[in-house]
């Protein structure tokens, strides 16, 4: 498990995380979703223990990560920009890995690279910027470590090639219990891998949880009401239901609301709408409406 | 994770991503070593003559040659291989510290940083070390075959120690640039800056010493140029203390040899290089274990680190600024140039180093108010020389601080009389840094008065009263005793210098109390020399400044006579020869041991001494006072005379050498410029003949009367006045007058050899009226040679005189 508390880096007078604190289970899925300049790199940099925090302390199973090789050894770290020796071959940087991860898989390895159709004796600097990605993803998956960080790994790859990294990860996380930690702007495809999410802005955490159980505490329902209808009146009496957003096109109301389904229904009901509907928000919605919360609206930023 | 990550295969991984290093590791080592020694060794076997050998054995020689290599000719390429890998290991070694990338693959790895910084450490000094034991064992090897072939195996050892000694010393000097490097590659994040910091940092101890050291020659008269040994600094900084360190041959012989004394200094210097070095290393792990990741990719991150690199290159630069504009401009008048040299290099070195620190070409005003206070302190460093501000000029210390004090006037020169004996009682000349042991003189009335006399002049301009005038007059370049002089300067500074002084620069070293020393470079004139005898007499003065009295010497075994009025030479090997001719200079010189320093004399024979096992030939000067070792040289050869007088005499009969003297004498200027024209009234003062005025008074009534005439001319300009043979010179437009004459009669030479004195003058008060000898001329031999003649003050007859100005050709120069 990796605990992360109260962590705070500052790079001169910038604050990149702001006490951030929370809690990687083993076995989940952890996907690390937040605005740019968020400090995703970071955190996932600080987990690594390529960075030491300034403030708090982040622990894997128990033991720092900082400086701490036994622990080191259970993460495999692939940054957004991942360097290969410069006229390095797969083949050679498989020898680098495997002198730090005495139990990298070989076989398997090249198994995956014959499958993925890279040239193991190619050039690594004549690949493309997937390619590289995929190599990367290669390398994290063979390693044999528990948990993989993979900073916005996804984003260099084609469709296809997501699908299959995707089933590569569901079946390490079946056979041995691998715990990847995600980090990535595509909320679209994290929405279909992971299990647990946590949202960084301004280099703090505005939430961390269960991926279900967040859709399932955030709602969207459009309705049509009488002109008579003030569901702010109701909604203000109702501490259980939260107004996040709202949107009116004409008649029609689109409200994001935080609370759970049958009470928000019930409260609505109570309204004798003409219409309404509750419908499930995707993480992208459920991404855009918090950050919102925050002041990160699109809106602002459009001239 | 059940498997242990093994540090081999992590050195090794390193290792083949540094494999370029090796190879360029192990070409330089090639060309140094093996390629250098073939080469070397082809003239070596050529040399294998019995002539050439100097009665060596085949193999002796070799082994000689082969010794010297290995710690000669092959340490210089060696060093230079050394050098260079040092740098690029030290810098480049660590390269991923520069890169964002590199640096998050390498610091998430499951390694320590200590650890992984230990193995490349490792590796950065095998990588050198490696191809220099392979190379070094192939030279070896080589010799080893061609001693083989002499019959001289038996030498390997010997060779094999001085191999030993050499790769010792370059182990050192490559760790002290290498750990330096590490460090300096541990806070900064680009190349650049790292070569930036390591050079000057590394570098910033000597720089000081170097630039205050010159300000100090170039700025203070007094400053000697030998307060202490670079080996008690240069430790401090690496970089040069990596070149310095290759002359540690030396500092081992004397370290492990039998000069115990030498040994303290070059055992500290030793000492404090391992040092240094090891705690370079563990300054450098401890900066790479704490070094942050987010550093690569920028300029150097700890806000002090800039400002310190910031701050030297700004003092440095301005400093050298205005030096370098004083060497332009020359000294007088000056510091207009100066201040501006200061302002424009040392604001340019300090925008330069922003600029490389930051990697921005805005940078280069971006801390404008450190900048201009660098710059301001740099201008007022540089100052405080030029106006002397802390009185190294003027200041001497208190009559109760003096313990003792050593004098001594051979600084510049390989003089004869500075020798000592290496550890094998081989004589070699002394070292430049030692030049004046304690002669324990402790009568600290004298060691005062000499002071106090020296402190009563000064370089000073800003001095009002008589320094004032002192400066106005021209001579104020140099300090000056004069014990009986007034203490006010009468209206005419004239009369109170004496005419064409002549001036002899001495140093003194006074031991304080307190412990520390006082050590001063003055200059006396002639008037003065007597308060310096004293120290001259002082048995220690003798014993560690003339060789001959403490009886270090010995005897030659051979030795060469030259005449230097016929450059003839008399080789003598006879011993007993030898013994009787080295005793009667031993008498004489006792006797007479201050006409060097002190003393007026002229030497017309010279020795020179070939000591057993030495490189370094010994001569010595016989004076004619030498009356002793003149008889014994006589008796030695008493078919040719020694001098020339006699010499002369004796070839006129057999007719032949010396061909003629020529006369040409040019009596200058006054103080005043004026020029002095050649008349019976001059050259008889000039000569210091009875009855004619001095040739200082002569000089100063000429000004007076040049002063008259112009007056008068300008008043009168249709006058000029024209008195018989006293040709008064008032055309502003001469410089000065020759007269000159050539004497080729027999008798006439005879003559004139009564009185002429021919030989070697000791340089410290050779002159007109300075000096007890005068210049008159150049004898010539048949032969075509020349040497100079003198003429004793008051011996010149009129009648020579009188001739001269009847035949000679006076020529005017304007």
């Amino acid at each position: 498990m990796i605990e992360i508390r109260n962590v705070s880096k500052y790079f001169d007078q910038i604050k990149a995380l702001d006490n951030i604190s929370a809690d990687i289970g083993e076995g989940q899925v952890f996907g690390l979703i937040g605005t740019n300049g968020a400090g995703k790199s970071t955190l996932m940099r600080t987990i690594a223990g390529v960075m030491r925090p300034n403030e708090g302390s982040i622990q894997i199973d128990g033991q720092e990560v900082y400086e701490n090789p036994g622990v080191k050894s259970q993460i495999f770290y692939i940054s957004d920009d991942q360097y290969f020796y410069s006229s390095g071959t797969p083949q050679e940087m498989m020898r680098l890995y495997k002198i730090y991860y005495p139990d990298f898989d070989v076989p398997r390895f090249e198994k995956l690279l014959g499958i993925l159709d890279l040239d193991k004796n190619r050039k690594i600097n004549t690949f493309s910027k997937g390619m590289k990605k995929q190599l990367s993803v290669l390398y994290g998956i063979c390693s044999g470590t528990k948990y993989l960080l993979c900073d916005e790994t996804f984003d260099g790859l084609d469709p296809v090639m997501r699908q299959a990294v995707k089933a590569l990860f569901i079946k390490e996380i079946e056979s041995r219990g691998l715990t990847p930690i995600i980090a990535s702007h595509n909320l679209r495809e994290l929405e279909d891998v992971c299990d647990h999410v946590g949202l960084l802005h301004k280099g703090g955490i505005l939430f961390s949880r269960d991926l279900d159980e967040m859709k399932l505490g955030i709602h969207k329902l459009q309705c049509v009401l009488t002109p008579d209808c003030d569901y702010h009146a109701l909604l203000q009496g109702m501490e259980q239901i939260q107004l996040l957003k709202e949107d009116r096109r004409g008649s029609l109301i689109t409200l994001t609301l935080r609370g759970q389904a049958e009470d928000i229904e019930s409260a609505f009901a109570s309204l004798n709408p003409i219409f309404f509907e509750i419908l499930p928000l995707t993480l992208e919605e459920i991404f855009i409406s918090e950050t919102e919360v925050h002041g990160y609206d699109f809106k602002n930023l459009i001239l | 994770m059940t498997s242990k990550i093994s540090s081999f295969n992590i050195a090794m991984e390193d290792l083949r991503q540094r494999s370029w290093m090796l190879a360029l590791s192990l070409l330089g080592s090639f060309l140094a070593l093996p390629v250098t020694f073939l080469l070397a060794n082809r003239q070596f076997l050529s040399s294998l003559h019995p002539e050439r050998t100097n009665g060596m054995t085949p193999a002796q020689w070799l082994t000689e040659n082969y010794y010297n290599f290995f710690n000669g000719d092959s340490a210089f390429f060696s060093g230079f291989v050394l050098i260079a890998g040092a740098f690029i290991v030290g810098i480049c070694g660590s390269r991923y510290l520069y890169s964002r990338r590199k640096s998050d693959l390498f610091h998430s790895l499951p390694i320590k940083r200590g650890k992984l910084f230990l193995i490349q450490w490792l590796n950065g000094f095998l990588i050198w070390l490696v191809p220099m034991v392979l190379c070094t064992m192939l030279t070896y090897f080589f010799a080893l075959f061609n001693l083989l072939r002499v019959g001289g195996l038996g030498y390997a050892g010997l060779v094999f120690v001085g191999i030993l000694k050499t790769m010792g010393i370059l182990i050192i000097a490559y760790l002290t640039i290498y750990h330096f490097c590490l460090v300096c590659t541990a806070f900064c994040g680009n190349a650049l800056n790292a070569l930036c910091s390591t050079l000057l940092l590394g570098s910033a101890v000597m720089i000081l010493y170097g630039l205050i050291h010159s300000l100090c020659d170039e700025l203070f008269d007094t400053f000697v140029s030998l307060p202490f040994s670079p080996e008690q600094l240069v430790w401090a900084s690496p970089i040069v203390n990596g070149f310095w360190v290759l002359n540690l041959t030396d500092v081992l012989d004397s370290v492990f040899g039998s000069q115990t004394n030498a040994a303290l200094p070059s055992l500290f210097y030793l000492g404090m290089t391992l040092l240094v070095l090891a705690g370079n290393l563990g300054l450098a792990y401890r900066l790479f274990v704490k070094r942050p990741s987010e550093l690569a990719e920028r300029g150097i991150c700890r806000p002090s680190a800039q400002h310190m690199m910031r701050l030297l290159a700004g003092f440095f630069g301005g400093i050298c600024g205005a030096m370098f504009f004083s060497f332009i401009v020359g000294p007088e008048n000056a510091l207009g140039w100066q201040l501006f040299g200061g302002i424009l290099f040392g604001g340019f070195a300090f925008g330069v180093m922003d600029i490389i620190m930051q990697r921005s070409f805005r940078t280069f005003f971006a801390h404008k108010w450190e900048m201009i206070s660098c710059i301001a302190v740099s201008c007022l460093f540089f100052l405080s020389f030029i106006f002397d501000w802390i009185g190294y000029n003027t200041r001497i210390p208190a009559r109760e601080q003096i313990q003792s004090a050593t004098v001594g006037f051979y600084y510049y020169t390989d003089d004869s009389y500075v020798y000592e004996l290496d550890r094998s009682g081989n004589l070699m000349r002394k070292n430049s840094s030692d030049y004046l042991p304690d002669i324990g003189f402790t009568d600290v009335d004298q060691i005062y008065a000499l002071l106090q006399a020296a402190q009563k002049f000064s370089t000073d301009y800003n001095l009002s009263g008589p320094y004032a005038a002192v400066a106005e007059s021209g001579r104020s370049s140099y300090l000056y005793l004069d014990p009986d002089g007034p203490s006010t300067l009468p209206d005419d500074i004239n009369s109170y210098f004496p005419r064409n002084y002549q001036i002899r620069t001495f140093t003194i070293q006074v031991k304080l109390k307190s412990g520390l020393t006082f050590l001063r470079q003055y200059q006396i004139s002639d008037a003065s020399r007597e308060l310096l005898r004293p120290f001259l007499e002082n048995d220690g003065y003798r014993e560690n400044f003339y060789k001959l009295s403490s009886g270090l010497l010995g005897l030659p075994e051979s030795m060469d006579i030259e005449t230097r009025f016929s450059y003839r030479i008399f080789p003598i090997k006879e011993k007993t020869q030898i013994s009787a001719i080295m005793e009667a200079y031993q008498k004489d010189f006792l006797e007479h041991y201050c006409l060097e320093e002190l003393d007026d004399g002229c030497s017309p024979l010279r020795f020179s001494l070939n000591f057993p096992g030495s490189n370094y030939g010994f001569s010595l000067d016989v004076y004619e006072t030498y009356t002793n070792t003149m008889e014994v040289l006589q008796s030695i050869f008493p078919d040719y005379p020694l001098s020339m007088k006699d010499f002369v005499q004796k070839d006129l009969t057999e007719g032949r050498s010396l061909s003629s003297i020529e006369v040409s004498l040019d009596l200058g200027t006054t103080d005043k410029g004026h020029p002095i024209p050649i008349t019976r009234e001059s050259l008889g003062s000039y000569f210091g003949l009875e009855g004619y005025p001095d040739f200082a008074t002569y000089q100063l009534q000429l000004d007076e009367e040049y002063q008259e005439k112009e007056t008068e001319a300008q008043e009168n300009p249709e006058n000029e006045e024209e008195s018989g043979e006293e040709k008064r010179v008032y055309d502003e437009t001469v410089i000065y007058e020759e007269i000159s004459l050539s004497i080729t009669e027999k008798e006439d030479l005879r003559d004139l050899t009564d009185f002429l004195h021919a030989g070697r003058l000791n340089s410290a008060f050779l002159g007109t009226s300075g000096g007890e000898y005068i210049q008159f001329g150049s004898g010539v031999t048949e032969e075509e040679r020349s040497f100079p003649c003198y003429v004793k003050k008051g011996e010149l007859p009129q009648e020579w005189i009188d001739r001269l100005l009847e035949q000679g050709t006076i020529r005017t120069y304007y």
